[in-house]
C-alpha cells in the first residue's frame, strides 16, 4: 500500500511541472506575438533592448515577445535553408547568400512601406545588395563586409605597405631579438579562401558577374577569368602561396601565435583582437598592390552588406508587423547603436556619416573596392579549387591557363535554367 | 645416365627402366619406388617387382674444378658491378645530397660485395694452380634393392597413391591424408582448395537465396491457401471475423483477444481514413505543391502557406506502410485463431478463457510480455530510421530541394550511379577516401592493439619498478577529454604552432614542417597521435587479461625450452586474440567511424584540390568516409542524398567486414581450446 501511495505521489510530482509549463505557455502575458530572432555575435543584448523599445514606441501598439538567439551571419542562411521549418522569424545573414535564400522561398518581396524606408535611407550600394532581379527582398543594416591589412609596424615599414613584394621582403628578412621570424597570413586555400583570393582577379581587371531571375536562379554569367589578366592574377597569387612564411588563415589571433604573423588580411571584426595582440605596434592599411612583369596591380577588396530577412508568414498581420519591426531594427538609430557597441559600419547614409573608426575608415577609403554581387554557392568552391591547385602548379603560362580553363569549363554547370 | 639431382631411370635386376613407371615416396625416412598401378595393370608379367627400396649411392663428382671456375667467373662479374655501384654511391653523395638514401642503398650493396669476394679468391687460387677444367658431366648411380613384399609397405603405398590421385584430380583430402603431406604440399593444397571452392561457395549462396525465395513463396501460398480454406470450411463466426476482427474470439468468449483485435482494426481503419491514405497517396510523388503565396492588398504583404512537405510524406508514408504490414499480419493471426477455435470446439476441447490468457502472459508466455515493448521500440527507433535514411539515397533531397520550401522527389538509382560511375570525380574521391578509411582503420586498430599490449607487458614484467607510476602517466592522457587534448595537439603542430616555432628558434629547420599541410605527413601524424590517445586504453584493458593467463602454461613452455618470442606467439597471442577478438572487431568498426581523431586534428585536410569539390565540399587527404559525410551534410550545400548514399556504403562495408571477421574469429570457437 505504501509503495502504491509513493508511486502516486511521485507521478503527481512529475506531472506538476508539465501542467505548470502548459499553463505558463498559455498565459503568454501581454504580448501579441512570440517571435524568434537570429542575430550575429555581440548584438543579442542590444537587439533585445531595441525590440523592447519598439514594443513601447510603435504606433500600432504591437508587442513582440522575442527570443533572441546568436547565429552568426555566415551560418544563418545555411541554417535557414537546410532546416527551413525551424528558421527564425527575423534572421541576419551575409549578402552573398541572398540569391540562395530567395531561391529557397525564404524571403518574400517587401511591402511598399519597407521599400520606401530602405530606398530613402540607405546608400546605393546597400540597396543593390538587397535586390534580386530588381526586387527588394531584405533589409540592409551594415556596409562593412570587406577586408584589409592588419600589420605589425615593427616588421613592415610604413613606406612599404603599398606593395606586396616589399611587404613579403620585410616579413622574410625580419628576425626579432630571440631570432624568431614572422609569418604572412592571408586565407587563400582554407575554407572561405575564395572570398579573399578573388581580390587578385579583380585587381587585374577580371570580372565574374552573375545574373539572377526573380526567384534567385542564376540564369547567366559574364566571366573573364580565363584571359591574360587571369594568368597575371594567378601569378600574383603564387607569389603569396609559394612564399616560405605564408600561412593560409584569416585569423587575427595569428598575430599572437607561437610563430606570430606580421601581416593578417582580415575584416573589421578582428580589430579588437588585433589591438590586444599588438597594442601600439598595430598598423591598419588598405590592401597593397602586386607587380607582375613590371606592371603593378592594386588588390581589390569586396565590400558587402549584412542583411536582415523576414521569414514568410501565413498570418498577414504578423507578416506586416514583422516588417515594421525589421524597419525599426535597421533604422538610423539602431544602426548607430550597433556601430557604438560592436563597431559595425552602417548602411544607413545618415548613420554612416558619423561612424568612424580606424579600421572602418581604412576599409571604406581603400583605393579600390568591388561591390559584392550574387554568386552561385558552388562558384566559391570552383575558385577555391583553382587557387588550391595553383599552389602546386609550375607557374608557367600554359599550366596556369590550364587551371583557368578547368575553372571556366565548370561555370556552365552552375547555371540554372 | 641421369641428370644431376633428378632420377630418370631406375636399375632393376640389371635392367634400366624409365622413372615414369614408378611412384616415389618416403616412408619412415627411407625412399621407396613402386610401379604405378597403371603400369602394373598393363604389364603382362605377373611376377614383376612392385615395390623397390631406393638406396642412392652418389659417385664422386669429377667436374669439381669446372664448376668452381664457372662460379669464380660469375662472382667476378658481380664484383665489378658492385664496385661500379659503390662508385655511383660516392658520386651521388657528392653531387646530390638530397638523394642520400640512394647512396646508402649502394653502400650496402658494396659492403655485400666483400662477402662475395671470399669464394672468388678461392676459385682464383684454383685457376692459378693451372688445373684444367674438365668437360665430362657428372653421373649419379642409384642402386635399387628389390624389397620383399611387405603388407605394411604396400598399404602405405596404396594410401600414398590415393593421395596423389586425389591431388591431381583436385578432390578434397581427409584429415589424416592431409596430415601426411609435407609442408609445401599442405600450403599448396590449402590455396588450391580455397580458389577451387570459390565458385561452389558463390553457387551455394545463390542456391540458398533461391531456396529462401522459394520458401517465402511457398509460405505465402500456404497462407493464402489456408485463408481461403478457412473461409470455405469455417463456421459463420469465422467468416464474420474476416470483416470484423476478433468476432470469432468474442463468440468463443475470449473477450480480451476479441477486444484487442477489434481495437486494432478500428485504429487501423481510423488512421488510414484520417491520415494514412493521404500520406500513402502522396508517397509515390513525394508531394506536388510546396507553398501557396497570396498577396494581401490591404496590409500590402505576401503570405505563404505550406502545403506538401516531402520529408514528412516520406516519413509518414513509410510509417503507414509499416502499419499496413502490421495490420495484414494481425488480420492473418485473427483468421488463424478463428480456425483453431473452430477446430477445438469441434473436438470439444477446452478453449482458453481471457483470465487464463492473462495468466499465461505472466507465466508460460512471459517472453511475449517481456519482449513486446523492446521489439516495438526496435522497429520504431532502429529499423524505421535505417530504412528511412536508406530511402533518402533514392531521392533528390539536398539544400535546394529541402522538402519544405522546394519539394524533392524520387530519382531511382541516380545517386548511386554518380558515386559508382567509374571515372567520375565523385567516384574517384569515393574510391580514394574508402581506401584511406580502410588503411586508417587497419593501422589504427592494430598499431594500438600491439603497442598497447606491448606496453602492458612491459609494465607487468617482473623487475619493473614503480609500476603504478608508469600506469598513472599513461592514464593521464585519458584524464583530459579527447576533444580538448586533440584540438590542443592540432594547434601544437600547426605551421605557426609551438613545435615549429621551437624547432626554428633552435635553428634545426628554416621553414616550418607542414605537419598538416602535406598529405602523407598528415596521414602519418594522425596515426601516430592516435597511438598516443589509444595506447593507454589498450594498456588498461590488456593488463587484466595478461595477468589472467595461467602462469603454469609459461612454466611448462619454459621447461620445454621455448624462448620468449615463442611463448608470445604460442601462448600470449592466441589467448589474447581469443579474449579480445570481439573487442578488436569493435575497435575496427569504430575506427572506420572514428570521427573525433580525424576531424579534431585535421578537419579532414589538407584539402585535395585534385578531386575538386565533390558534393559541394572539398575533401582532403585524411578525410575518412564519416568526416566526408559530415562535410557534405553540414556545408553550405547540405547534400543529404549523397550523405545517405555514403552512409549506406559505410553500412555495407562494415557489415561485410564484420561478418567475415566474426566467422574467422577464434572467440566464436570453443573456449577449452585456448585455456
Amino acid at each position: 500500500m505504501k509503495k502504491r501511495l509513493l508511486m502516486i505521489v511521485m507521478s503527481a510530482l512529475m506531472i506538476v511541472p508539465v501542467v505548470c509549463g502548459l499553463v505558463g505557455c498559455n498565459k503568454g502575458g501581454d504580448y501579441d506575438y512570440s517571435i524568434t530572432v537570429w542575430v550575429g555575435e555581440g548584438t543579442d543584448t542590444l537587439t533585445k533592448q531595441q525590440i523592447e523599445r519598439f514594443n513601447e514606441t510603435n504606433e500600432d501598439g504591437i508587442k513582440f515577445k522575442a527570443t533572441v538567439e546568436i547565429v552568426s551571419e555566415s551560418k544563418a542562411a545555411g541554417n535557414a535553408i537546410s532546416t527551413p521549418a525551424s528558421c527564425a522569424d527575423i534572421f541576419c545573414f551575409a549578402q552573398d547568400q541572398l540569391a540562395r535564400v530567395v531561391h529557397s522561398n525564404l524571403l518574400m518581396p517587401l511591402n511598399t512601406g519597407s521599400v520606401k524606408s530602405i530606398t530613402e535611407n540607405c546608400d546605393e550600394a546597400s540597396i543593390e545588395a538587397a535586390k534580386i532581379g530588381g526586387t527588394l527582398r531584405a533589409f540592409p543594416f551594415t556596409k562593412d563586409n570587406g577586408y584589409f591589412m592588419y600589420y605589425d609596424k615593427r616588421v613592415v615599414k610604413e613606406e612599404h605597405v603599398g606593395s606586396l613584394e616589399d611587404i613579403l621582403a620585410d616579413v622574410e628578412s625580419y628576425k626579432d631579438s630571440s631570432g624568431k621570424g614572422r609569418n604572412f597570413s592571408m586565407n587563400l586555400t582554407e575554407d572561405g579562401g575564395s572570398w579573399y583570393s578573388a581580390s587578385f582577379f579583380y585587381a587585374t581587371g577580371c570580372k565574374s558577374e552573375w545574373t539572377t531571375d526573380d526567384s534567385g536562379n542564376f540564369i547567366d554569367y559574364d566571366d573573364t577569368f580565363l584571359s591574360d589578366e587571369g594568368v597575371i592574377a594567378l601569378k600574383g597569387l603564387q607569389k603569396v602561396l609559394k612564399f616560405s612564411k605564408y600561412i593560409s588563415s584569416a585569423e587575427v589571433a595569428d598575430l599572437s601565435a607561437a610563430t606570430p604573423s606580421a601581416v593578417v588580411v582580415s575584416g573589421i571584426w578582428g580589430y579588437k583582437a588585433a589591438q590586444q595582440a599588438l597594442g601600439d605596434n598595430l598598423g591598419v592599411a588598405p590592401l597593397p598592390s602586386f607587380t607582375v612583369d613590371g606592371e603593378s596591380y592594386q588588390l581589390v577588396s569586396y565590400l558587402g552588406s549584412k542583411l536582415m530577412g523576414v521569414k514568410p508568414q501565413s498570418d498577414p498581420y504578423r507578416a506586416a508587423y514583422l516588417q515594421k519591426l525589421a524597419i525599426f531594427l535597421t533604422s538610423e538609430e539602431c544602426q548607430k547603436e550597433r556601430f557604438e557597441t560592436v563597431g559595425w559600419g552602417p548602411s544607413n547614409a545618415e548613420a554612416a556619416k558619423e561612424a568612424s573608426s580606424p579600421a572602418l575608415d581604412v576599409l571604406l577609403k581603400q583605393a579600390k573596392t568591388t561591390l559584392q554581387g550574387q554568386y552561385p554557392t558552388n562558384w566559391w568552391a570552383k575558385l577555391d579549387t583553382m587557387v588550391g591547385n595553383a599552389m602546386t602548379s609550375e607557374g608557367d603560362d600554359a599550366s596556369l591557363n590550364a587551371l583557368l580553363t578547368t575553372y571556366n569549363n565548370a561555370l556552365n554547370d552552375l547555371k540554372r535554367s | 645416365m641421369s641428370k644431376r639431382g633428378k632420377i630418370t631411370e631406375l636399375e632393376i635386376g640389371g635392367e634400366m627402366l624409365p622413372m615414369r613407371l614408378f611412384m616415389k615416396f618416403t616412408y619412415r625416412g627411407e625412399k621407396y619406388a613402386a610401379f604405378t598401378p597403371a603400369y602394373r595393370a598393363s604389364s603382362s608379367d605377373e611376377g614383376e617387382v612392385a615395390l623397390t627400396h631406393i638406396v642412392s649411392v652418389k659417385t664422386k663428382s669429377e667436374n669439381y674444378t669446372e664448376r668452381k671456375v664457372l662460379f669464380a667467373m660469375f662472382t667476378c662479374i658481380i664484383h665489378i658491378v658492385m664496385m661500379l655501384c659503390a662508385l655511383c654511391a660516392t658520386l651521388v653523395f657528392v653531387l646530390s645530397p638530397d638523394l642520400w638514401w640512394v647512396g646508402m642503398m649502394m653502400i650496402i650493396v658494396g659492403a655485400a660485395d666483400f662477402v662475395m669476394l671470399i669464394p672468388f679468391h678461392r676459385a682464383y687460387a684454383l685457376i692459378q694452380k693451372n688445373q684444367k677444367p674438365r668437360t665430362k658431366s657428372r653421373t649419379t648411380y642409384y642402386k635399387v634393392i628389390p624389397c620383399e613384399g611387405s603388407d605394411e609397405l604396400f598399404a602405405e603405398f596404396e594410401i600414398h597413391f590415393q593421395i596423389l590421385e586425389k591431388l591431381s584430380k583436385n578432390l578434397p583430402l581427409s584429415m589424416l591424408e592431409y596430415q601426411r603431406l609435407n609442408f609445401g604440399r599442405k600450403i599448396l593444397y590449402k590455396t588450391k582448395m580455397f580458389f577451387l571452392g570459390i565458385p561452389k561457395w558463390v553457387a551455394g549462396k545463390f542456391v540458398k537465396l533461391g531456396l529462401l525465395i522459394k520458401h517465402f513463396g511457398v509460405s505465402v501460398w500456404d497462407n493464402i491457401k489456408d485463408v481461403v480454406m478457412t473461409f470455405k470450411n469455417g463456421s459463420w463466426k469465422t467468416r464474420v471475423s474476416y470483416l470484423v476482427m476478433g468476432f470469432g474470439n468474442l463468440m468463443h468468449k475470449q473477450w480480451l483477444r476479441a477486444l484487442v483485435f477489434f481495437l486494432f482494426e478500428v485504429a487501423f481503419i481510423g488512421y488510414m481514413a484520417m491520415w494514412g491514405g493521404a500520406w500513402l497517396g502522396k508517397f509515390g510523388s513525394l508531394g506536388t505543391i510546396a507553398t501557396i503565396e497570396q498577396y494581401d492588398p490591404i496590409l500590402d504583404v505576401t503570405t505563404t502557406v505550406h502545403v506538401d512537405n516531402s520529408f514528412k510524406i516520406l516519413l509518414y508514408g513509410l510509417i503507414t506502410i509499416f502499419f499496413i504490414v502490421a495490420f495484414v499480419y494481425t488480420w492473418r493471426l485473427n483468421v488463424k485463431q478463428c480456425r483453431i477455435l473452430d477446430e477445438l470446439s469441434a473436438k470439444g476441447e477446452k478453449i482458453k478463457t481471457s483470465k487464463e490468457d492473462v495468466q499465461d502472459l505472466a507465466d508460460n508466455e512471459f517472453h511475449k510480455t517481456f519482449l513486446s515493448l523492446p521489439v516495438v521500440g526496435f522497429v520504431m527507433f532502429t529499423v524505421l530510421p535505417i530504412i528511412f535514411m536508406i530511402l533518402v539515397g533514392f531521392t533528390s533531397y539536398d539544400y535546394e530541394a529541402d522538402g519544405y520550401n522546394n519539394l524533392f522527389s524520387w530519382v531511382g538509382l541516380d545517386n548511386f550511379n554518380q558515386i559508382l560511375t567509374f571515372g567520375s570525380k565523385l567516384s574517384l574521391a569515393f574510391g580514394e577516401i574508402l581506401a584511406w578509411t580502410l588503411i586508417w582503420a587497419v593501422f589504427a586498430t592494430f598499431s594500438n592493439y600491439f603497442l598497447g599490449m606491448f606496453v602492458a607487458m612491459m609494465i607487468n614484467k617482473k623487475g619493473i619498478k614503480i609500476k603504478k607510476f608508469w600506469r598513472t602517466i599513461l592514464v593521464l592522457t585519458i584524464a583530459i577529454p579527447q576533444f580538448i587534448s586533440l584540438l590542443y595537439v592540432s594547434n601544437l603542430f600547426a605551421d605557426n604552432g609551438i613545435v615549429n616555432a621551437t624547432l626554428m628558434s633552435w635553428g634545426w629547420i628554416n621553414a616550418p614542417i607542414p605537419f598538416w599541410g602535406d598529405g602523407t605527413l598528415a596521414r602519418i601524424m594522425v596515426l601516430v597521435i592516435n597511438l598516443w590517445v589509444g595506447i593507454p586504453y589498450l594498456m588498461l584493458t590488456t593488463t587484466g587479461i595478461l595477468m589472467n593467463i595461467p602462469q603454469d602454461l609459461y612454466e611448462s613452455a619454459q621447461t620445454d625450452g621455448a624462448n620468449a618470442f615463442q611463448q608470445f606467439c604460442k601462448i600470449t597471442m592466441p589467448y589474447m586474440l581469443f579474449v579480445t577478438g570481439p573487442y578488436l572487431l569493435n575497435s575496427f568498426v569504430s575506427n572506420i567511424n572514428n570521427f573525433n581523431v580525424i576531424y579534431l586534428l585535421t578537419q579532414g585536410g589538407p584539402a585535395n584540390f585534385a578531386w575538386g569539390d565533390v558534393g559541394g565540399y572539398i575533401a582532403g587527404d585524411t578525410t575518412i568516409l564519416i568526416t566526408w559525410l559530415f562535410g557534405i551534410t553540414t556545408g553550405s550545400e547540405a547534400n543529404y542524398k549523397m550523405a545517405s548514399v555514403i552512409g549506406t556504403m559505410i553500412f555495407i562495408v562494415i557489415s561485410v567486414l564484420s561478418l567475415i571477421v566474426f566467422t574467422i574469429m577464434p572467440s566464436t570457437r570453443r573456449e577449452e581450446d585456448y585455456s
